[in-house]
This record gives structure tokens, sequence and C-alpha cells, in this order.
């Protein structure tokens, strides 16, 4: 259900899916089509801009990857239409962090997988 | 209040191991031992126990049938909603009784969350094992961000909150400080002989914003058990009866994500209170206290909202304004809760109503205690919700 999603990545884009029988939009995948229960879905390439649902500044590591990148930010970008996307805040600085700031992903590369980042709307290239 | 006791349970008995940090114990010792003192409270056979519910499923039903040298098991069941299960599981408890498949139900929760090897606080890991709601989202969409354990999850709600209702951030202390209060009329609390000034809150470091280390509960190791009989059976040991008036369990819209709840800030005991108080033609001024499960502070200012004792994103003007310490109007976890005595599953909240009811509560006894409110949440910010009464 995921590889989709995890294959826009690595090529810098963000793909949900769409039910293949109404059309809706659906985020994050699901065995069903909340709409009309249909089965079967396509990919979506959806525009990978939006703003700062919410956000939290982690401190701690709690898993060996991650204690070594204490403070991160994680953030919930809202992409309209329904449409959160959970990353990284990239940007170079936690302390701009908060709701409603405009972002936009950028895609990182790192042990072999693909990720989304966010970073304020308006700064340096996508990846 | 009260009622016909037909078509009600009733809490005949508690049992609580020591709480600590630091056993040798395993879980299943200290749930057996939690079970067996519930018994003994309630002053009946251990072998009479005709069913178990276990929240999570922290251990099998046949364990208990050799422990507690059951001959005649006729109903078990495990739940699976996180800190939220155990309210709920003394629910199906109550079904059971009602319904006749079981006469005296024993529900046991708690466990070596300190001591077990898989501490939600440590640097390990080790939070990956648990078992997650929705584990294929967390496993592509969370983990690989660093979003593994629960304080983070809820850290995404706080944020929300402040921001969307533009909550005063002060409401989180005075959580941690009035649990500590309540702690110190409690010899089961770890914190009991140490209070907390504001000036200590706000040095502590933050873990996760906008949680600070004390917004954060303790992890320990401890089981605590209740009984479940009808309310129509007789009383066994000399303890004033305490019975089960209602409760229920919740789940917010997509209960197991809340990156994509399109109202991040529903809880499951948003619904579920609304039912429950509505069947009972309650509101939360009728209580006399109320034990919320307070796994973080954020957690008790959102439950407090939902129960209707303000408004959304007034929580923390309710607990500076009216209180929730000791001496206030409805005092909450008088027994100092997950943040102040132990976290046991939230199972120590029921034990420390049933006390409070039956007027057992030592130091913490409150001068009115005849109706009192219990919640568990878990989760995805799932809910469930006891109303106990004396009897």
């Amino acid at each position: 259900m995921f590889t989709d999603y995890l294959d826009g990545l690595e090529r810098g884009v963000l793909v949900v899916r769409e039910c293949a029988a109404c059309g809706a939009r659906q985020w994050p995948p699901r065995t069903l089509c909340a709409d009309c229960r249909g089965r079967e879905f396509r990919p979506a390439v959806i525009a990978d801009h939006g703003v700062v649902h919410t956000f939290t500044v982690v401190h701690r590591g709690f898993d060996p990857w991650f204690a070594g990148r204490v403070p991160y930010g994680i953030v919930v970008a809202d992409l309209g239409d329904g449409i959160r996307i959970l990353g990284n805040y990239l940007g170079a600085d936690l302390g701009a962090l908060a709701c409603g700031l405009p972002v936009r992903a950028r895609y990182e590369r790192s042990g072999g997988h693909a990720f989304v980042g966010w970073v304020p709307a308006g700064t340096g290239p996508a990846r | 209040m009260s009622g016909p006791a037909a078509g009600r349970a009733q809490i005949t008995g508690i049992g609580e191991t020591d709480y600590v940090r630091g056993t040798a114990l395993r879980t299943e010792d200290l749930l057996l031992q939690a079970a067996l003192l519930a018994c003994a409270d309630a002053g009946v056979e251990p072998a009479s126990v005709d069913g178990v519910v276990v929240p999570n499923g922290k251990l099998a039903a046949e364990s208990f049938v050799h422990a507690l040298g059951l001959t005649d098991l006729r109903f078990h069941a495990a739940n699976a909603m996180g800190g939220a299960s155990t309210a709920a599981a003394i629910m199906i408890a109550a079904a059971a009784v009602i319904s006749g498949q079981a006469s005296r139900v024993v529900v046991a929760a708690g466990g070596t969350q300190y001591s077990g090897g898989r501490r939600l606080s440590s640097a390990d890991g080790s939070a990956a094992a648990f078992s997650w709601p929705a584990q294929d989202l967390r496993t592509h969409l969370e983990r690989p961000y660093g979003l593994t354990v629960p304080m983070q999850w809820y850290s995404l709600q706080a944020t929300r909150w402040l921001h969307e209702t533009g909550a005063d951030p002060a409401g989180l202390r005075a959580v941690a400080l009035a649990a500590r209060e309540h702690a110190r009329s409690n010899a089961r609390a770890y914190f009991r002989d140490r209070p907390l000034t504001a000036e200590q809150y706000d040095g502590a470091p933050y873990v996760v914003f906008p949680f600070r280390l004390y917004d954060i509960c303790l992890e320990s190791d401890g089981a605590a058990a209740v009984l479940v009989e009808p309310a129509t059976a007789a009383g066994h040991a000399g303890h004033r009866g305490v019975v089960l008036l209602g409760g229920g369990e919740g789940h917010a819209d997509v209960p197991d994500d809340l990156v994509s709840r399109p109202d991040m800030l529903e809880l499951g005991l948003t619904k579920v209170a609304r039912r429950v108080f509505g069947q009972l033609g309650l509101t939360v001024a009728d209580f006399d206290f109320a034990q919320v499960y307070d796994c973080f502070t954020f957690v008790v200012l959102r439950q407090l909202e939902e129960l209707g004792f303000c408004q959304r994103g007034e929580g923390s003007d309710y607990v500076l304004q009216a209180g929730i310490g000791p001496g206030s109007k409805i005092p909450v976890n008088t027994h100092g809760g997950l943040l102040a005595q132990a976290h046991i599953a939230g199972m120590n909240h029921v034990t420390e109503a049933v006390r409070q009811l039956r007027g057992d509560a030592g130091p913490a006894q409150l001068a009115r205690a005849d109706l009192g409110l219990v919640t568990s949440y878990g989760d995805m910010s799932a809910g469930s919700l006891l109303v106990l009464g004396a009897a």
C-alpha cells in the first residue's frame, strides 16, 4: 500500500492514492475507499507545499539513530484536501517553527532510503 | 445517586502490589499477586472467581486458572486500547456479570514498565517493539522521522491546542504541581516526600516540546486488580459497596491516526463522556472527585475540557482558578496519579476511587465521596470512563 508513496519520495514527488472507482483522494493508505468502499487505487501526485498544521521539537532520543540528532523538529504539514504528511523540519532555525508557517517539501536520502522533510516556503531547492 | 441493583455491577474487592521502580518480579507475578489481593480484600476464595479480563492481554487467562485454583473459568477477555483499556476492561467484566456469563470476574492491570526492559523513555529503540494501532502507518510514515513514543504523538496535539484555542501553557505546570500535592497524602506515592515547586518545574528541560520533564508520568513496576460482581451479590468483607453506575469506551474519528484526524484535538472521551453523562443524567458538577488518566499533564487538561469541566481551550483556566488539588471543589487524582504515585495502567485510579467511596482513603479521604469518576486514556487518544457510586 505504501509502495507508490515510497517510490515517489525517491523521485522527489508526493504520491497519494486515488480511488479507481470514485476518484476520491485517500491518505494515508487504507484497504477500502472511505467514500465508496472501492478497493482499487491509482497513484496521484499532489502539490508538495502547504502549511504547518502542528509540530513538536524532540529533545530526547528514543532510538539510537535519533539520539545523536536531538534537538530535531517534526512537522505535520497540511497540504489541503484533507491530506497531512509528517516529516522532519529541515529549516535552519527550529525557533522559526510555528503553526500556520508556509512550508514546502525537501527530499533527502539517507541510509539507502528516501525521506520527505519540510522547509519554510521560499527557501532553497527541493533536493 | 441510587437505583435498582439489578442490571448493574459492583466492585467488591481491590488489590494492589507494592508500587516501585525496580523489581525482580515479572509482570505475571505482579498481576497474579494483585488478583489474589483483590480476592482477599473482598473476602472470597480465589477459586470462586469464574471470569478474567486482562487489559491489553498482558497475561493469558490460563495463568489465572493455575494461580488462583479456578475450577470453572467461564469468561475471559482482553482488549487493546493502550492506557484506555483499563476502565473499558472493567466495563467488559460488568457486562459479563450482568448478562450472567460469569459471576465473579477479576480484572488485573500493570506490569514491569520500569524494570521489564522496554521503557518508553529509553534511548534504546525498544518503544518500537510495542504494538501500536495501525502499525504500518507507524512504520512507514512516523518512525522514519523519529516519532516513536506516545509523548511525541500527544505533543503534536498540544502544540495544535495551544495554537488553535490560545490556551495558557501554565495549566500544564498547575497539573504537575497538584499531582505532587495530592501525593503527600498517599503512602504508596513515589513522590510522597518530594513536593514540586514552580521553579523546579520551570527549570526542568523540555523533553518533547511543549512537554517538560515533569509533564511526563512515572514509569513503574506494580499491578492492581479489582473484583467485579453483580450488584445483587451480597457484600463479603464488611466494606461499603461500590456500584458501577455506568461507563463505556469511546474512539475518536480516525482512531488509529492523529496526523490525519480531521479534528486533531478530538478524543475518544469526547464521545463516551457525552453518551454516559446523558444516559445517567449527570454533569461533572455532580461528582465529588475525578481520577483522570494522567500520562501527561496536557492529557489531563484536555480530558477535563471534554468531560465538561470547562470549554475546549479553557482547561488551563479551570485548573488555575478552580484548582484540582487538595481542598478544591472537585479534586482530581487524590492518590497522585500516574504523575506522582505510580503508572499502574490507570488501575490505581480505579482502586483510589473505590477507597474514596468506601471511606478508606486514609489521609487523602475526602469529606464527601459519594459519586466518583474515573477515566482511562491511551493509544491515539482512545478513551474510557467509569461512573462509580457509594452503595
